[in-house]
């Protein structure tokens, strides 16, 4: 009898223990049972022009923007040099000029082997690997690597235990260490670990599809109404030769309606023409029967049915319910942000400006994807803002600098590729996403309380880019390079054409340019002792240099790295950072090592806004609740800025005061 | 075939009827507990638990002897190999208790599976609607759907001849439970589509004459004799099933809730497992 009470007793708190837990369900709110700290909000809106903004204001499209200017303060934000964005966060994040956080451009150079490298983040593959017939086994894992330098003020608030949310932040791939939670943003790559390769399905290929960049163009061929073909993913690492694992998938295209049935995996999607579909996970085998794989996320954008069938599909984004690389912090934040928020772009730089660029996307097409991309990150902040606290809380938008990025043209006449019947249609584009963000503001304004501060800041401004230089081809020009086979001039990238036993200088990225140094590259010439006079004569000519199309100056002004950046990473500096006037900017061509035949030319691509120029002439903004007393408070003073909120004190590092 | 789906869904509704505004968690708990010790009564009648207690006594003996001799090399092989025999006559005598739980548990598993392995629509969601038809004579181009009030066509159909299917995108627009009206001249085919916020049986498929889709579809009957259509099938989404806050397929929480039941009521029951 005893036992089986005791029996009963057990099964009994059992199932009540099941029960308990089962009520005890956790969804996606957290709470905290700490005392209430003080709370500071930060909105990043990147590229968010101080002229465009006083000029939506002005016109009354943007009543939260205004409210805030005049209840607040408002005034320019001193950008970074040179103001790009990962430079410009990286100021923002560390508090530092980039020869204290190591940053220069988009682009760096490794000067061991004198080609082009991206600036924040190096992923290294295992070093260790098993063979076993055709397959690799590795023996340790490979690693992605944040390049960025110095401390990160939220990591210094935690520090001290004061909690901080900081979401899509750029230059933070990976993730740094931190105790908060934290979103990776611009530099997080897709899954094949570029920063956005979209695939482009169609029976009309483009004549120039191998030189297009950005993604990939497959061609099809149609049978009865229908073609099949692969989606693309990671580089199959566990396999000799390292091929693309691929998943196959069939279209149907309707007789006579403009749709088409997607087989994917076992999911079917229904598609009309011009029509997106939702986020759809992709599971790539790495080895058979499933043994091991990687997730990823993809939309199909269906964008012609008859008379040719194209169909667009997004890069494969980092599958945020199962992430193969870490983009949050904890690793599970983004798990949760998914279940809460559903999928979104992982990807840094979602709006796809390359397909634009290339002629993949019509503006249309680039007009519905940027909303959507646009659509999904207000879902994820009012998300994020709906549970925060207290504490730091810094949220980013990156649709107000890529839709100024691809949309300038359609409200500057003076740009080339104006095309008054264009610009009749998409002139409001950049106004309306202006539009879209002042919810923000006016969501925060109308929830805070008085002791909150709120800044709504960007990194830098926006101007026209009109006319795209070829520096390398200038520099070449003017006989400080020199090509191993000047007939293939126009063939070679990279700087593979260049003689490098007769080259003095060289410019990569956007705005560098960097002495050909004994010592200090592979192959460098020029003596220490002669760079200064050297970069004096280069300064002096850029300076003086005009637009043979309307005698204009091109450069504003150059700065030398020596008397503009302070700290301990100024190993990689460029020697020279030019400065582009208002319309000018480097070409793409020439940020990479090509040498076009003409030094200028019309910038006829459809990126036709840009702020790779003088730091002066493209600010970007900043807005409080709190009095600015910093005459021309920089981006780099706003670490030390939110820091101070918190009575934290800056560190020595720190280049900045706060503005407050 | 339907008959007997009738039957069970008639009994599986008023399983689920208390339930009917709680939770999916709770009944799938109550329904695994009561399930376990269900198959716990049964393996007891149906075994010979008084073999089952030798032959798991013999495997206890044998690691013993194990453990005693481990430093007879001869000893340890011989008992390795009765480990495995026993382990076999083990089994043997689990066999004939598993036959007998096969088909219980076979109609629970198909009739949680109607559950918790789709959900139903909800407002404003959409899904893929595909008619397959087999009869050549029949021109895809002259079947059309009606759709009652709470939904509506999303975009026009996709005919794919290749497969002699037709799919349509239908958006919910008012929660119901609707019916599907295919076309063709004078004929019909229906279907149920569910928009509700609630567990309810939700059927992914109908067939003509598959009886293995009808088997594990036994909400709804399968499609008639005069049917045009071989197969009807709905996209319903995949329930997300979570306990205690871990994501995890349906089929595990069962087998994991009831394996537990069980386990915890062998002792009260006096089963030999």
């Amino acid at each position: 009898m005893s036992r089986m009470l005791q029996s009963i007793a057990g099964t009994s708190c059992l199932l009540v223990s099941l029960c308990l837990l089962a009520a005890s369900f956790t969804g996606c709110d957290k709470t905290r049972a700490d005392a209430p700290q003080k709370k500071v909000i930060v909105i990043g809106f990147d590229g968010a022009d101080p002229d465009l903004l006083n000029q939506y204001m002005k016109e009354g499209r943007l009543p939260n923007f205004s409210r805030f200017a005049q209840t607040g303060d408002y005034m320019p934000l001193g950008t970074s040099v040179p103001p790009q964005s990962p430079v410009a966060w990286s100021n923002f994040i560390t508090g530092m000029n980039p020869g204290g956080h190591g940053i220069y451009d988009f682009i760096h150079r490794d000067p061991e082997l004198m080609t082009p490298i991206s600036s924040t983040s190096k992923t290294e593959g295992s070093s260790n690997t098993l063979k076993i017939g055709k397959w690799l086994i590795p023996l340790s894992s490979g690693h992605v690597k944040n390049l960025r330098q110095g401390e990160a003020f939220w990591t210094m608030l935690e520090d001290r235990g004061i909690s901080t949310t900081v979401i899509k932040v750029p230059a933070n791939f990976p993730p740094i260490e931190s105790d908060g939670k934290t979103l990776s943003g611009m530099g997080t790559p897709d899954l094949l670990g570029s920063f956005g390769t979209f695939s482009f399905y169609t029976d009309d290929p483009p004549a120039n599809r191998d030189d297009i960049s950005g993604g990939t163009i497959y061609p099809v061929t149609l049978v009865n109404n229908s073609f099949e073909s692969n989606l693309v993913g990671p580089k199959n690492a566990l396999l000799e030769g390292e091929p693309d694992a691929t998943i196959p998938f069939k279209v149907y295209r309707d007789a006579e309606n403009a749709t088409a049935r997607i087989d994917v995996q076992g999911k079917q999607i229904l598609l009309q023409e011009k029509e997106w579909s939702d986020w759809l996970q992709v599971n790539f085998d790495l080895l058979p029967a499933g043994l091991t794989g990687v997730s990823g996320i993809c939309r199909f954008y269906l964008k012609e049915v008859r008379p040719k069938v194209k169909l667009y599909v997004t890069p494969i984004n980092i599958d945020p319910s199962a992430p193969a690389l870490p983009v949050s912090t904890p690793e599970d934040y983004v798990e949760d942000l998914h279940k809460c928020c559903g999928n979104f772009y992982t990807q840094g730089m979602p709006e796809d400006t390359k397909a634009l660029s290339w002629g993949v996307f019509d503006h249309d097409d680039f007009h519905s994807q940027s909303k959507n991309v646009l659509e999904e990150r207000l879902r994820m902040f009012n998300h994020v803002y709906d549970n925060y606290e207290d504490g730091l809380l810094f949220f980013y938008f990156s649709s107000t600098d890529l839709n100024a990025h691809m949309f300038y043209n359609m409200i500057d006449p003076e740009h080339p590729g104006y095309k008054p019947e264009l610009a009749a249609k998409y002139h409001d584009v950049i106004a309306s996403v202006y539009e879209g963000v002042d919810a923000v503001v006016g969501r925060v304004l109308d929830t805070i309380d008085d002791e909150t501060t709120v800044m709504v800041m960007s990194d830098h401004g926006f101007a026209p880019f009109r006319r795209a230089v070829h520096l390398n081809t200038w520099l070449l020009q003017e006989g400080y390079v020199s090509l191993l086979d000047e007939t293939k001039q126009e063939e070679s990238d990279y700087f593979l054409n260049v003689d490098w036993g007769k080259s003095q200088v060289y410019g990569l990225g956007f705005n560098g340019l960097y002495v050909n140094l004994l010592g200090r590259e592979k192959y460098g010439i020029v003596k220490y002792s002669e760079k200064g006079k050297l970069i004096d004569e280069i300064a002096d000519k850029l300076l003086d240099l005009r637009d043979p199309k309307n005698g204009e100056k091109i450069v504003d002004r150059v700065y030398r790295a020596s008397e503009i950046y302070s700290g301990v990473n100024l190993r990689g500096a460029p020697d020279l950072v030019i400065g582009y006037k208002r319309g000018y900017r480097a070409s793409d061509k020439t940020v990479l090592g090509s040498f076009p035949r003409e030094w200028i030319a019309d910038n006829m691509d459809s990126w036709s806004g840009d702020h790779c120029m003088a730091a002066e002439l493209v600010p970007g903004i900043i807005l409080s609740n709190k009095k600015i007393v910093a005459e021309n408070p920089k981006l780099y003073d706003l670490a030390p800025t939110i820091l101070s909120e918190f009575g934290v004190g800056k560190n020595a590092d720190m280049v900045g005061e706060s503005i407050f | 075939m339907d008959l007997i789906n009738a039957a069970l869904n008639t009994v599986f509704g008023l399983v689920f009827l208390p339930f009917r505004n709680a939770s999916p968690v709770w009944p799938m708990l109550v329904i695994s507990v009561v399930t376990g010790v269900a198959m716990l009564v049964i393996f007891k009648a149906t075994s010979d638990q008084n073999a089952i207690k030798r032959a798991k006594n013999l495997v206890k003996g044998h690691f013993l002897a194990i453990r005693l001799y481990k430093d007879d090399i001869g000893l340890m092989v011989d008992t390795m190999k009765n480990i495995i025999v026993s382990n076999l006559l083990y089994m043997k005598q689990s066999l004939r208790p598993m036959l007998f739980l096969l088909v219980p548990v076979g109609i629970i598993l198909i009739q949680l599976g109607v559950r918790y392995e789709f959900r139903p629509l909800k407002v404003g969601e959409a899904v893929v609607v595909s008619l397959r038809v087999e009869d050549a004579a029949v021109e895809l181009a002259d079947v059309r759907l009606d759709l009652p009030e709470g939904l509506e066509l999303n975009i026009p159909p996709v005919r794919v001849e290749q497969l002699r299917e037709i799919n349509w995108r239908l958006k919910a627009t008012q929660s119901g439970v609707f019916n599907l009206a295919f076309k063709h001249g004078d004929h019909v085919v229906d279907k149920r589509l569910q928009v509700v916020d609630a567990l309810a049986p939700v059927t992914a498929q109908v067939a003509k004459h598959d009886i293995g889709v009808t088997i594990m579809n036994p909400a709804e009957s399968s499609l008639g004799e005069a049917s045009f259509a071989s197969l009807v099938s709905i996209s319903y989404p995949v329930r997300d099933f979570e306990l205690w806050g871990f994501s995890l397929h349906w089929l595990v929480a069962f087998f994991v809730i009831s394996l537990i039941a069980a386990f915890g009521f062998k002792g009260m029951l006096g089963v030999e497992v």
